[in-house]
């Protein structure tokens, strides 16, 4: 075997084992312990019991990833077409919800349109009515949350995909159709492939969330796992993983499915696409409306809500001054995953952009597994595995760990980001560089590190974004006397502290937004001094 | 003259197809040779194994006498001292004109002092002065073009390889830079391939015309040679600079066609009734009032020192040089100047 594909497997080996290593000593653990052995299967009554909650989480996550992909192409589709300030507004501000726990926008959320919430209050002095038309309660409201949530994922992936496509594809088919029929017919298809990788990100997220539902009344499949895990039922928990699993990988095979003879972008037409005019026909009026419609349900709404929640600075004062050390926490080790996932998820995503056929599907499989499963599972399956030997004992008192976990468990986030990216990069541009003389080093620093760094960026913004509002998995492994944000928002939620929770969540808010505002910054100006 | 490029017994396959079937061929120190092919014949696949590219499975490849790919060598592109224009150009998005020749020049090691006059030299060679600063995106077709070439040529490669870089190029871009390249030639002395579809190309630039179909070489000459005695009808089309007729030997030797009774040669000692493909030279064709062929015109063409009249014969048409525009529709008399070749159908 040539010594490149010796080094590729072992890599592919090593980032095996920092994706399902954990998982597998978990599950090899508990099977040791006797725990399956002892585990007996439920009964016809509890299948069927299962089976229902499944689903419920199934159409959870057909919701809120439909919603998702509604309002994320919505906001992406205005920020291409939007120019100045208004598109630097909107490229500012769509990426919130995504930097805050989902159980802080769901209590956002119902803090305005709950049972008690400021909408009912409204409703009940306008009309006399005690309750709203409507209830925000049960798998609507899960969805809807989840939906609003994660939408930034597809905004990303779509805003990718129309500066990769470009408007020259679409420019024949200008004097031949429709606005409608071109968008229909050439468009959409060429999209595709970008707004899908976005809306199975919030497909995997939501199917394996559990963070929400609880907090809106609905019992869902996910919230079995945890009641597992909390009666020690391990191997239960374990088995049923698996349909989530499965789900995972039907998810995955319905995309290529999907995507499958979708034409493929080069750079080149991305880098097009950056100078050329936008489309004056598409959309008309009707697109910035509703962008700002979804960017005001999305973002404004909870930002207020917690806003009116924190009761003004003084909160805001002391939320800053008792919850400083773990604002810098949660900063630092987002940061440590971010870059954690971006540089083993490079070679990763390279190998999966170069890969055809059953290399590919397998590698894009185990990419995906960690997202697939409950963040719950996750972080146990890494306290578990680090348990087993003394320098996995000594990581585990190490802020470290925190780091780690979060970038194994978004990984294939950050992957399908850059094999994206690597995707667009035109071979002929490498071979040209070969040719010249350059070898790998510097091809690398000068060709493809340029040309790639706004797929690098985006990976790295988006494994920040959600590892800082990370708390399933790093609720089970915070290292004693170490303590991220969001799991001191979790404890404040469980002892009801709504106005310090408010104020906290607002912090969190800025601390996370002010260096994705940066990077983004930093993009635009690289982008900006490259096509002068 | 020292041989530069060596290519021998190269075989290249994609899957079950093969696109190199065995080719071989050579270019002297100084000498420019055109791969001539419709798509698909493997010029490009052929150009790539040169420059290191693509990795053929079986053959050799040699460059000033060493062997860069063979059974037990390979030397990676980047060590191969080759030059490429590619079809697509393939500039880097980013770089600005000089940034693209510096990274050539960096990629060698030459030195601050002397990339700046080098750089300098090209661009000036190019009709790139005063554009150093744009980036691709900012230049027109023909200078994205000349950039393409001037990073090609900046490092001073010991052979130069073209991919079709008339490719998606209008006419006056396309004469500007064969122009160019001819202009080039003549001052650099280049060692070139040159692939291209496109006979008028290689005819202009080359000394030797090498004809490829199916991954294999038809015919290789110089092109005076391949257009008075093209090898068969596959390279007379490629060529398209006669006609090709069709048509049936009669039992006194002649061939009759649409047009007439022809003299040939090439079916000699064949038996009545043989069917063949004749190709008629633009050149051999002259007016003759008592001529003994014919054909109806069906448009006549200006070319500024008289018409060019197309008849309705011949694929692609036959043409006749004329003084005076004949009448669409007239039919005119005309005689072949020595006998035409022709090849069994």
């Amino acid at each position: 075997m040539p010594w490149r594909a010796c080094l590729g497997l072992v890599y592919v080996l090593a980032c095996a084992a920092l994706l399902i290593g954990p998982l597998l000593a978990f599950l090899i653990g508990t099977a040791r312990g006797g725990a399956f052995a002892d585990f007996t299967a439920p009964n016809a009554a509890e299948q069927e019991r299962l089976t229902g909650l499944f689903w419920v989480n199934v159409r959870i996550a057909l919701g809120a990833t439909t919603l998702a992909v509604l309002c994320g192409v919505t906001v992406a589709l205005s920020i291409h077409r939007a120019r100045g300030a208004w598109r630097k507004i909107l490229a500012a501000v769509y990426p919130l919800p995504l930097l805050l726990p989902p159980t802080v926008v769901t209590i956002a959320w119902t803090h305005l349109i709950g049972k008690r919430g400021l909408a009912a209050m409204l409703w009940r002095d306008w009309t006399g009515a005690e309750q709203l038309p409507f209830s925000m309660y049960g798998e609507a409201g899960s969805a809807w949350v989840l939906g609003l949530c994660f939408f930034p994922l597809v905004t990303m992936s779509t805003l990718v995909g129309l500066r990769a496509v470009g408007p020259t594809s679409t420019l024949a088919a200008r004097v031949h159709a429709s606005p409608w029929r071109r968008w229909w017919g050439i468009d959409t298809p060429l999209l595709l492939p970008y707004v899908s990788a976005g809306a199975i990100c919030v497909a995997w997220l939501s199917i394996g969330d559990f963070e929400v539902p609880p907090v809106l009344l609905l019992n869902t499949y996910t919230l079995q796992i945890y009641a597992a895990i909390k009666s020690f039922e391990l191997a239960k928990a374990l088995l049923l993983c698996l349909p989530l699993l499965g789900a995972t990988a039907l998810i995955l095979g319905l995309r290529q499915l999907l995507v499958r003879g979708s034409a493929e972008a080069t750079l080149d037409d991305h880098w097009r696409a950056q100078t050329a005019p936008p489309d004056p026909v598409r959309g008309g009026r009707l697109l910035p409306v509703a962008a700002l419609a979804v960017l005001l349900l999305a973002v404004l709404a909870p930002v207020a809500s917690l806003a009116h929640q924190s009761t003004g600075w003084p909160k805001l004062r002391l939320g800053l001054q008792t919850a400083g050390g773990q604002v810098w926490n949660s900063f630092e080790t987002a940061l440590g995953a971010a870059a954690l996932a971006l540089v083993v998820g490079a070679p990763y995503a390279w190998l999966l952009a170069t890969r055809r056929g059953l290399i590919r599907a397998a590698l894009a499989l185990l990419a995906c597994v960690p997202l697939a499963i409950p963040g719950t599972i996750h972080g146990l399956a890494w306290s578990e595995a680090l348990q087993l030997t003394p320098w996995g004992r000594e990581l585990l008192t190490a802020p470290v760990v925190v780091s780690l976990a979060a970038a194994a468990r978004f990984f294939p986030l950050s992957v399908f980001l850059l094999a994206a990216a690597f995707a667009g990069l035109h071979p002929g541009l490498d071979a040209a560089a070969r040719v010249a003389g350059a070898g790998l080093v510097r091809r690398g620093w000068t060709i493809h590190l340029p040309l790639l760094y706004p797929g690098l960026l985006a990976a790295f913004a988006i494994v920040y974004a959600l590892a800082v509002g990370e708390l399933a998995c790093s609720i089970l492994i915070n290292p004693v006397g170490f303590m991220t944000l969001p799991v001191r928002l979790s404890s404040l939620l469980h002892f009801g502290q709504d106005e310090l929770l408010a104020a906290l969540c607002l912090v969190q808010i800025f601390m996370s937004w002010i260096p994705y505002l940066a990077a983004a910054a930093l993009l635009e100006r690289v982008l900006e001094v490259k096509l002068g | 003259m020292a041989e530069r490029l060596r290519v021998e017994g190269l075989v290249k396959r994609h899957g079950r197809r093969t696109v190199l079937e065995g080719l071989s061929f050579s270019v002297a120190e100084g000498e420019v040779l055109a791969l001539l092919g419709a798509s698909g014949s493997g010029k490009t696949t052929a150009l790539h194994a040169v420059a290191g590219l693509d990795r053929p499975d079986a053959g050799t490849i040699a460059l000033d006498g060493t062997t860069v790919f063979g059974p037990r060598a390979w030397t990676p592109p980047e060590k191969r001292g080759v030059g490429v224009v590619f079809q697509g150009q393939m500039l880097w998005p980013h770089l600005s004109v000089t940034e693209h020749l510096r990274f050539v020049l960096n990629a060698q090691g030459v030195s601050r002092g002397e990339q700046a006059l080098r750089i300098s030299a090209q661009l000036e060679a190019v009709q790139l002065t005063g554009r150093d600063r744009s980036i691709p995106a900012q230049l027109s077709g023909g200078e994205r073009q000349r950039l393409a070439l001037a990073r090609a040529l900046v490092g001073r490669p010991r052979l130069l390889l073209f991919d079709e870089p008339c490719a998606n190029l209008d006419a006056t871009l396309k004469s500007e830079l064969l122009a160019l390249l001819a202009k080039l030639r003549l001052e650099q002395r280049l060692t070139a391939v040159y692939v291209t579809h496109d006979a008028r190309e290689a005819l202009e630039l080359s000394d030797r015309i090498a004809v490829l179909d199916g991954g294999k070489i038809l015919q290789s000459g110089t092109p005076s040679e391949l257009l008075r005695a093209p090898a068969g009808p596959a390279v007379a089309r490629l060529l398209e600079a006669g006609s090709l007729l069709s048509g049936t030997l009669d039992a006194a030797g002649g061939c009759m066609t649409e047009i007439g009774t022809l003299e040939t040669s090439g079916l000699e000692g064949r038996p009545a009734g043989t069917r063949g493909v004749v190709y008629i030279r633009p050149d051999a064709v002259e007016l003759a009032e008592d001529g003994a062929l014919s054909g109806t015109v069906t448009r006549t063409i200006p070319d500024g020192a008289g018409w060019v009249a197309l008849l309705n014969a011949g694929s692609p048409p036959l043409r006749l040089r004329l003084s005076q525009a004949p009448e669409t529709g007239s039919r005119v008399r005309f005689r072949l100047r020595g006998p035409a070749t022709a090849w069994l159908s």
